[in-house]
């Protein structure tokens, strides 16, 4: 992190706009509290969380982006928030009022209202060390059909096929486990939302992100341990959080 | 692996703070984005979600696979179990399903190209409005 958004809390003034913008991390409720190099702009019930950010480009660093993701996150576990995505930046503090608190309030104060007492976690999850392409072996003879005529005689026409093959019936599985999860911790959350990966290693399956009221946390955690048990040797479990509900507010203002 | 187990946590993994590589497939992918006047200023920034997203399925994906298939078989314990599975009382259904994996071929084309399916799945309308996000982020 630069020395401009290291520095003591600070209102920036019209005099800075020059060289420094205004990072938004999130909206919060008007009463939450800040320290650090963060500061609220406030619009009646509704507050955006603004940082400095210098204007001049360059590449993000890794701790910027650790900071960034800290930050909401310890917020999300005594104050609902709405977390921006990573780079959301205005020319001033003025355009945040005006251009996003303003016309927007009425929305944001609804999504803080709905998201009061909530955090988010995400559970991600991978198949043990190929495991999952020796179930698709096992359940596709085809797969290994094409496997034996590579054998025999290289062809790479054949070879593509074949990882075709396999790829699609990995992609299967990893939806009916992703959708697995969600519906096995439903009982415990508000809402959840999956996404896979289809990435060109074979062992991860994706994530399930899930809104939890901060309440029920721990039957919530105790679900997921109960969970990763039961796949022990199959799947296994990371679980994240609490965070900021990232996940929960995409496109819904937009 | 863990044969004893004396407290709750033993099966999920808990780490303690996320790793980089989680924040960015978050922070860069997902949360609110404002309309188009919001710029995303900083530099690389873009290249970096690329970067971060990882790449969806195409011919190298497949190459990959593949790759990973011979690995899988070679290794002796499984060849031998699956060696026994397939026995050939399953050849013709094999031959069903290959022909079936060519009609398949022009989805892959497809995704080759990078039209389809992107990661999200079965999130209702984020797919969507994640796309026409990163669409007003470039513009």
């Amino acid at each position: 992190m630069n020395a401009a958004t290291r520095a003591a809390p600070q209102r920036l003034s019209a005099g800075q706009q020059s060289t420094v913008a205004c990072r938004l991390y999130g909206i919060v409720p008007a009463a939450t509290r800040t320290a650090g190099s963060v500061s609220l702009i406030t619009h009646r019930s509704i507050a955006a969380l603004v940082g400095p950010v210098p204007t001049t480009p360059g590449r993000p660093s890794r701790q910027d982006l650790l900071n960034y993701a800290a930050l909401l996150d310890r917020l999300a576990t005594t104050t609902p928030v709405i977390p921006m995505r990573y780079g959301t930046v205005l020319p001033s503090t003025a355009v945040v009022r005006r251009r996003v608190l303003e016309p927007h309030h009425d929305a944001f104060a609804a999504t803080l209202a709905r998201l009061k007492g909530h955090a988010q976690f995400t559970v991600r999850a991978r198949y043990l060390p190929d495991l999952v392409l020796k179930e698709v072996l096992a359940e596709r003879p085809d797969a290994l059909a094409l496997h034996r005529r590579l054998q025999q005689r290289p062809a790479p026409g054949l070879r593509m096929r074949l990882g075709e093959v396999v790829a699609h019936a990995v992609a299967a599985k990893r939806r009916a486990d992703a959708v697995a999860i969600a519906k096995a911790l439903r009982p415990w959350v508000v809402a959840a939302r999956v996404r896979l990966w289809r990435s060109a290693e074979v062992d991860p399956i994706g994530e399930v992100a899930f809104l939890v009221a901060l309440q029920r946390r721990e039957a919530f955690e105790s679900a997921a341990e109960k969970l990763a048990r039961q796949w022990h040797g199959r799947i296994r479990l990371r679980l994240l959080g609490p965070m900021a509900p990232y996940h929960f507010v995409t496109g819904a203002e937009g | 692996m863990t044969t004893v187990l004396t407290d709750g946590t033993a099966y999920l993994e808990r780490p303690r703070s996320s790793g980089l590589a989680e924040v960015v497939d978050i922070i860069l992918d997902k949360g609110l984005v404002l309309d188009a006047f919001v710029r995303v200023s900083l530099l690389g920034l873009e290249l970096l979600t690329i970067d971060a997203r990882i790449v969806i399925a195409s011919v190298d994906t497949y190459l990959r696979y593949a790759e990973a298939v011979d690995r899988v078989v070679l290794e002796p314990a499984p060849r031998t179990r699956l060696t026994d599975l397939v026995g050939g009382l399953q050849e013709s259904g094999a031959r069903r399903k290959v022909s079936g994996a060519v009609s398949g071929a022009k989805e892959s084309v497809k995704d080759a190209l990078g039209i389809g399916d992107g990661e999200d799945e079965a999130a209702g309308d984020q797919k969507e409005s994640g796309r026409r996000a990163r669409k007003r982020d470039r513009s």
